[in-house]
């Protein structure tokens, strides 16, 4: 298996890719993720169906919400995915001998830490700021890849 | 009624508070109690003839002012009051007070639906996600591209396999989610002007029936109009259809609209009578229910389109290989 000596990067750039600009780039994640359920927590009972029955029923504002929610989940997700990936540099930059079957089992493990919300190091603490849960359980990682199976199904079931 | 091309227009026109239209529509109260005045002093006298031959034919006319001319044809002003006996009268405004209310009340309970979204919630919604989607534009850009410079050169499987899976489907992560954002916004901006074109109908369609209502005199034609979203627009009187009105949903810059510039066309126009309070008031219920028809319409056609575009984007994380979907959503192995 291939082995990371002499491959056209340095350590360095590798650890400054994870330790530096992928910490930054989750941390801007977790700022839209937080502002996208602001409003949606905030603002959603406009785009709820009113008790009275709002003219011309509700199917759009339905859709919104459907949209909100992916859209939630994905910056939720890619703050997760980046946040982790960073991680997985940063162990690579320090076992520079790293074969990809390690890297690959590095990352699932630090996605699962990033995902339990626990984790914690020097290099970055990830902000567990979310409390957006208009109706279900939300939790960190692995809501969309749930939610995202239980519509196909549903568009399965359609058909 | 006037015309609005576009919903610009329609909102240079001003778009008039839900609760000015309520009060608005409040005002029609005694206006329309002395309208049905005459409809209960019908009553009165058909129940003050009652067992003549005149009680008789009352119960068999549906319109009461028709009984009136039937049954009294020198009565040249069109009042029942000439002819009402001075005892009867107390109960007839009573009843007529009543007759009223209960028009009123169901103009009330459906006026309360068609304003009960509100606006400024919809428009923190549409400029909130419009500034989130500029930020995206903005905030990014140098962290991306400095990952991305970073781990380009890495060479062999492990390298490779992270610029495929992570850095090469890195900006267009950052451009997706932009776009959902946009959609979004414009989305909303649609919902908002769909709400606000009810609001400025509701109080066109109200000040024409305040008018109406006194003008007691001059047998006026009442001309209710609406308009529509272009692609509702072929509606005129028929159910409308949800045929997919065309948004480009990730268009737009900062501040810009989509929705602003779509066509609206008239739809329906219904001529009611002011002379005849019955037929007046069905035909305000209609053009009520054509209005329901239509925005449901618009809604459905827009959250059509939105779906699709939403499921596009849905489709790419549902990928199988995980150089697509991390387009959706980055991560350098799953």
């Amino acid at each position: 298996m291939a082995n990371n000596s002499d491959v056209g990067v340095t350590p360095a750039d590798i650890r400054e890719a994870g330790e530096s600009f992928c910490p930054r780039l989750a941390d801007t994640y977790d700022g839209w993720t937080t502002t996208a359920g602001d409003t949606i927590k905030n603002n959603s009972p406009s785009l709820e169906q009113s008790p009275g029955g709002a003219g011309g029923g509700n199917a759009l504002g339905d859709a919104i919400m459907e949209a909100q929610r992916f859209l939630y989940e994905a910056l939720e997700e890619s703050a997760d995915g980046i946040r982790a990936t960073g991680l997985v540099l940063v162990q690579a930059s320090e076992n520079w001998e790293m074969t990809d079957e390690q890297i690959q089992q590095e990352f699932l493990e630090q996605l699962g830490e990033v995902e339990s919300g626990n984790y914690s190091s020097s290099v970055h603490t990830p902000t567990d700021h979310q409390d957006y849960d208009p109706t279900t359980e939300v939790s960190r990682g692995d809501e969309m890849t749930r939610w995202a199976e239980d519509y196909q199904e549903a568009l399965e079931n359609e058909d | 009624m006037p015309d609005y091309p576009d919903f610009k227009s329609l909102f240079d026109s001003g778009i008039p508070e839900p609760t000015e239209v309520h009060h608005k529509l409040m005002d029609l109260r005694m206006p329309l109690a002395g309208r049905y005045f005459e409809t209960a002093a019908a009553q009165a006298l058909a129940a003050a003839y009652e067992g003549t031959s005149a009680g008789t034919r009352y119960d068999a006319i549906p319109r009461k002012s028709e009984f009136l001319a039937d049954c009294f044809p020198e009565a040249s002003d069109g009042s029942l009051q000439t002819y009402l006996p001075e005892s009867l009268e107390p109960a007839a405004r009573a009843h007529a007070l009543q007759l009223g209310e209960q028009v009123l009340h169901e103009l009330e309970r459906r006026y309360i639906g068609l304003l009960a979204r509100k606006l400024d919630p919809l428009q923190r919604i549409f400029t909130g996600y419009r500034q989130l989607a500029n930020a995206m534009d903005d905030e990014l850009t140098a962290d991306v591209d400095n990952v991305r410079d970073l781990i380009r050169d890495w060479q062999g499987d492990d390298g490779e396999a992270l610029w495929t899976n992570f850095g090469d489907p890195l900006d267009k992560a950052v451009k997706n989610h932009r776009d959902i954002v946009r959609a979004i916004a414009n989305a909303a901006e649609g919902l908002h002007a769909i709400q606000s074109k009810a609001i400025k109908h509701l109080d066109e369609i109200t000040d024409l029936s305040l008018e109406a209502v006194y003008d007691v005199d001059s047998n006026k034609e009442v001309v209710y109009a609406l308009v529509a979203i272009g692609a509702v627009a072929s509606v005129a009187g028929a159910a409308a259809t949800a045929t997919a009105i065309a948004v480009d949903w990730a268009a737009a810059g900062a501040g810009a609209s989509v929705i602003a510039s779509l066509p609206l066309t008239q739809s329906y126009t219904v001529p009611a009578s002011a002379a005849d309070i019955d037929q007046m008031i069905e035909d305000l219920n209609g053009v009520l229910d054509e209005m329901e028809t239509v925005m449901k319409a618009e809604q459905d056609s827009f959250a059509a389109s939105l779906q699709e575009f939403i499921q596009s984007k849905r489709n790419i994380y549902i990928d199988g290989e995980q150089s697509t979907s991390s387009q959706i959503v980055p991560r350098a192995a799953q």
